[in-house]
């Protein structure tokens, strides 16, 4: 879109233009409406169905191990200061993984400085008493598929979202799905040019 | 920096995986890149009824994700949805009692920059007090950005109409930002 120059009639002067040009173009819309909008288009048949059924027993042990190891052992990116917060054991919140993909050619140079800022925005968490927890990964792993016609359209040929290999994770407490959403607008990662997809944990309430 | 020009994948490409695939990342993706502008239109072309807006909002990406597979990007996917979002409002005032038009003005009303005119209405207030129809093209031209001939396009309208009511409705908004200037209804 651009503005046309040849108007007629009333036409806005230099200062008024300006008027309109500083009215805010944006305005977040009330949190929620994301929420209703997939729940409806599921419904209706436009969005893929959640995940199968089979998996959600291997999400449920993968959370109960890293519920259980996140209390004993620390990651290198959350120490004690960043566990300050309540555990995910202990709070109520809902708990969401952030999954830390990054992108072909992601350099390992910045790798200290990035651990650093990683545990400091962590930490961050921690003091305004949000449960966090999370750990690089090492490269070795097993990525495991859907079975065949249920496979994650956003999913590469692998299960990992194309071109992108898992580089780490957190796992934080948040009132809902925006919420997390929100948090991990916030994560560095993004800035290194990392990919964040962030998942709700799928427990029995 | 454009909609288009943001992070992450290009409109084309989440809107293709939306359609193939039913994909529910896409579609997030679409709807948080376009939601915060598209949320602020509808506010402002409803007259800055939130909860109309917020109703108007979900039927724009409804309506949206029901027509996709018909979309042929002659335009861009922000003006598309702002199509969408134009015709749904105009929907939700059709319920509403017929507004009486404002008419046309003696003489051009002061700036309203120039504080000399004394207490006047501030622009997005006025903006909300225009008749429905001189808003809406005030909006998408002068707010918005959009060219007449997109304006008239997305109203529905030739240019030269468009054109017309524009010039209608900056001589109202002029009138509501100008509240001390004597005022004439025409019978």
């Amino acid at each position: 879109m651009s503005h046309d120059p040849r108007n007629e009639g009333e036409e806005w002067t230099a200062a008024e233009r300006e008027v309109f040009r500083d009215l805010p173009r944006e305005k977040e819309p009330p949190p929620g409406l994301e929420e209703r909008l997939v729940k409806e288009l599921r419904q209706r048949g436009r969005l893929a169905p959640a995940r199968p059924r089979w998996i959600r027993p291997l999400l449920q042990t993968a959370a109960a191990v890293l519920l259980l190891v996140g209390g004993v052992v620390l990651g290198r990116w959350t120490d004690g200061a960043a566990r300050s917060g309540p555990g995910p054991e202990q709070d109520t919140a809902a708990h969401f993984m952030l999954l830390l993909y990054e992108p072909p050619g992601w350099s390992r140079e910045a790798e200290a400085e990035r651990v650093e800022e990683y545990g400091a925005w962590a930490r961050r968490l921690a003091e305004e008493g949000r449960s966090v927890t999370g750990a690089p990964l090492e490269a070795v792993e097993q990525v495991l598929v859907p079975e065949p016609g249920e496979r994650d359209a956003t999913a590469g040929p692998d299960g990992e979202p194309e071109g992108l290999s898992l580089g780490g994770y957190f796992l934080i407490g948040a009132d809902d799905f925006a919420s997390a959403v929100e948090v991990a607008e916030s994560c560095p990662h993004l800035r290194h040019g990392g990919t964040v997809v962030v998942r709700e944990l799928a427990l029995e309430p | 920096m454009t909609l288009e020009d943001a992070s992450g994948p290009a409109d084309r490409e989440l809107v293709a995986r939306f359609l193939t695939d039913r994909s529910e990342a896409a579609f997030r993706h679409l709807y948080r890149r376009h939601t915060p502008r598209l949320y602020q239109t509808v506010l402002r072309l409803l007259g800055g009824s939130e909860a109309e807006a917020q109703d108007a909002l979900q039927e724009v990406w409804l309506r949206a994700a029901d027509g996709l597979d018909g979309f042929r990007w002659g335009s861009t996917l922000s003006t598309w949805l702002t199509g969408i979002a134009v015709n749904i409002c105009r929907e939700s005032r059709r319920s509403r009692p017929r507004e009486v038009e404002a008419e046309a003005l003696v003489e051009p009303a002061a700036s309203f920059s120039d504080p000399s005119g004394g207490a006047a209405l501030d622009l997005e207030r006025a903006l909300a007090a225009l008749p429905d129809g001189y808003r809406r093209v005030v909006v998408l031209h002068d707010v918005e950005g959009y060219t007449h001939e997109e304006t008239a396009r997305l109203l529905g309208v030739e240019t030269g109409t468009s054109k017309s009511q524009l010039h209608q409705a900056r001589r109202a908004l002029r009138r509501l930002l100008d509240p001390d200037r004597p005022r004439r209804w025409a019978t």
